[in-house]
């Protein structure tokens, strides 16, 4: 017998054997194993793996003012711990998540610096500078159509909830401006199927046409469907792990004689599908094997079969991403999960007084 | 060419250390190895196996005729799998070495997840003395570990 059987193991049957781990944190723990383990995790072709990490970031409005600050937090639920990463790359910048398990990061001076960083591999790419008409670049979201290291890839930058948009490609110097007439405030968008869609607060759905050669002059479209609601709940969209486009909606309130200056509570939710040809929005039952992690331009939709024991089929799990909490200060942060089947809701109230907490939490879905 | 239980004629095996096992064939195809060279008509008798020592010949063919019975459940092979995968790191080895020699993917997928799943949730040292692996990273690569993914083992 050899002596050290495992470390030489055919790669191939290392492969084999990492291909079937999909939780991040044990990736990573391959690879820190011995020199021929790590190899092989090196060069692993990248996925997606689940669950999703819940991205803490820190105070809005607070760019880490001593810089000393060198990492971020997450939070892996299905193991109930915050993990530290060491990334000087977020010192001094604001940041949030993005597609593809990256992370946006934003500059603290004007003009405002904006990268996307892989947490996990930790590459950068550079994009243009927020403009002096990006009003406040601390919120900024930016989705991808592709990969971020993608050459091909277009950023949409959401840089305020009042329709202000701006795509660039790879490369571009400068932002290009997107208008939308008329605007309502928007409450998530998604890259799906070639195109970038956003939803607003009064649930129309809109597209960014800029795919192509449509990016020189980008357009934003409303597409005409029939909305289930009409402004009752906050939105999302998520693509399903079988390509359809879901609408899903958030009904909060306040429980009876309760005090007004109480967050809101969620109380339950719907889930439509988008039918194409009807153009309308069918209300969806069951999600099947499906969880959806339900957060403002970071919901994702995964298989709870083929990762047993880290989450639960037909639920949503949903967090705090409203941005009105964070200016009561409040550090209850309400999180949870709704059982689309009983309709049974578990809550989990987050208490941290820690300014981590005080601002929108995303999900963070690692590609490594 | 027919390869049912009740044509099945019996098939010898011999392993890197010299012992013969006779197999039944519809047990014994269950390696594409195996099958491949009696369906092109050059399985030796017996045929030499020079790769699988005889314990480990001895529990793959044990699988191997589990799950050529066709009487057995899902659910029960299911059970029985979970059983036979209860194994020190060294028979597993063996017998991951073994299912991909002899090229049989069932076998293969479960020893696959069945170390999957010792490596899930532990620290790399746990894993290291789990598997009786060396650590054999330099000191410089150590720290680079150390400063990306520390996050990941604390």
């Amino acid at each position: 017998m050899a002596p050290r059987p495992w470390s030489d193991l055919p790669k191939e049957l290392l492969h084999l054997i990492f291909d079937r781990l999909t939780n991040t944190v044990d990736v990573l723990c391959c690879g820190a194993v011995c020199v021929s383990w790590r190899f092989v995790v090196d060069r692993r072709k990248r996925k997606p793996l689940t669950p999703p990490l819940l991205l803490l970031t820190r105070s809005d409005g607070e760019v880490d003012n001593e810089g000393l600050c060198n990492t971020i937090n997450v939070f892996n639920t299905t193991r109930n711990k915050v993990h530290s990463i060491n990334l000087p790359q977020t010192r001094g910048r604001w940041y949030r998540s993005s597609s593809h398990g990256w992370l946006l990061t934003i500059g603290g001076d004007f003009p405002h610096e904006i990268n996307l960083l892989n947490p996990f591999t930790r590459t950068q790419i550079i994009l243009p500078p927020a403009r002096s008409d990006f009003a406040t670049p601390q919120r900024l979201r930016v989705i991808t159509s592709n990969r971020p290291s993608d050459p091909d890839c277009i950023f949409l930058a959401i840089h305020s909830d009042r329709g202000k948009l701006a795509i660039c490609k790879a490369g571009d110097q400068d932002w290009t401006t997107l208008i939308i007439t008329p605007f309502n405030i928007l409450s998530d968008g998604i890259f799906h199927k070639g195109q970038f869609y956003l939803v607003d607060r009064r649930e129309n759905i809109l597209r960014c046409e800029v795919i192509g050669p449509r990016f020189r002059f980008p357009r934003v479209r409303r597409l005409h469907l029939e909305t289930p609601h009409y402004c009752r709940g906050y939105s999302y969209l998520v693509e399903s792990r079988s390509g359809d486009l879901l609408l899903v909606i958030r009904f909060t309130g306040r429980e009876q004689q309760r005090p007004p200056q109480e967050p809101l509570r969620t109380l339950h939710f719907e889930v439509y599908k988008l039918d194409w040809s009807e153009r309308r929005w069918s209300l969806v039952e069951n999600l099947g094997d499906e969880a959806i992690f339900l957060g403002k331009y970071s919901s994702i939709s995964v298989s709870a079969g083929s990762h047993s024991g880290e989450c639960r089929a037909n639920c949503i799990y949903f967090i705090d991403d409203t941005e009105e909490w964070h200016r009561t200060k409040d550090p209850r942060h309400e999180t949870g999960v709704y059982h689309m089947g009983n309709r049974y809701m578990r809550i989990e109230w987050l208490y941290q007084s820690s300014p981590i907490w005080t601002s929108p939490l995303n999900w963070i879905r690692p590609e490594i | 060419m027919s390869l049912s239980p009740s044509t099945s004629k019996m098939l010898s095996l011999k392993s890197s250390d010299g012992k013969v096992l006779e197999v039944e064939e519809h047990v014994a195809v269950l390696c594409e190895t195996i099958k491949s060279l009696v369906e092109d008509g050059c399985a030796d008798s017996p045929i030499p196996l020079a790769n699988v020592d005889g314990a480990t010949l001895g529990n793959v063919m044990e699988w191997c005729k589990k799950h050529a019975d066709q009487k057995a459940s899902a659910d029960d092979l299911e059970d029985w799998d979970a059983e036979f995968v209860e194994r020190d790191q060294g028979e597993l080895y063996h017998l991951i070495m073994a299912a991909n020699y002899l090229n049989i993917k069932g076998l293969l997928d479960l020893i696959c997840q069945k170390v999957a799943d010792m490596i899930k949730g532990k620290h790399p040292e746990k894993i290291r003395e789990i598997f009786n692996i060396e650590n054999d990273f330099t000191p410089e690569q150590q720290e680079q570990i150390r400063k990306d993914n520390s996050w990941a083992f604390e």
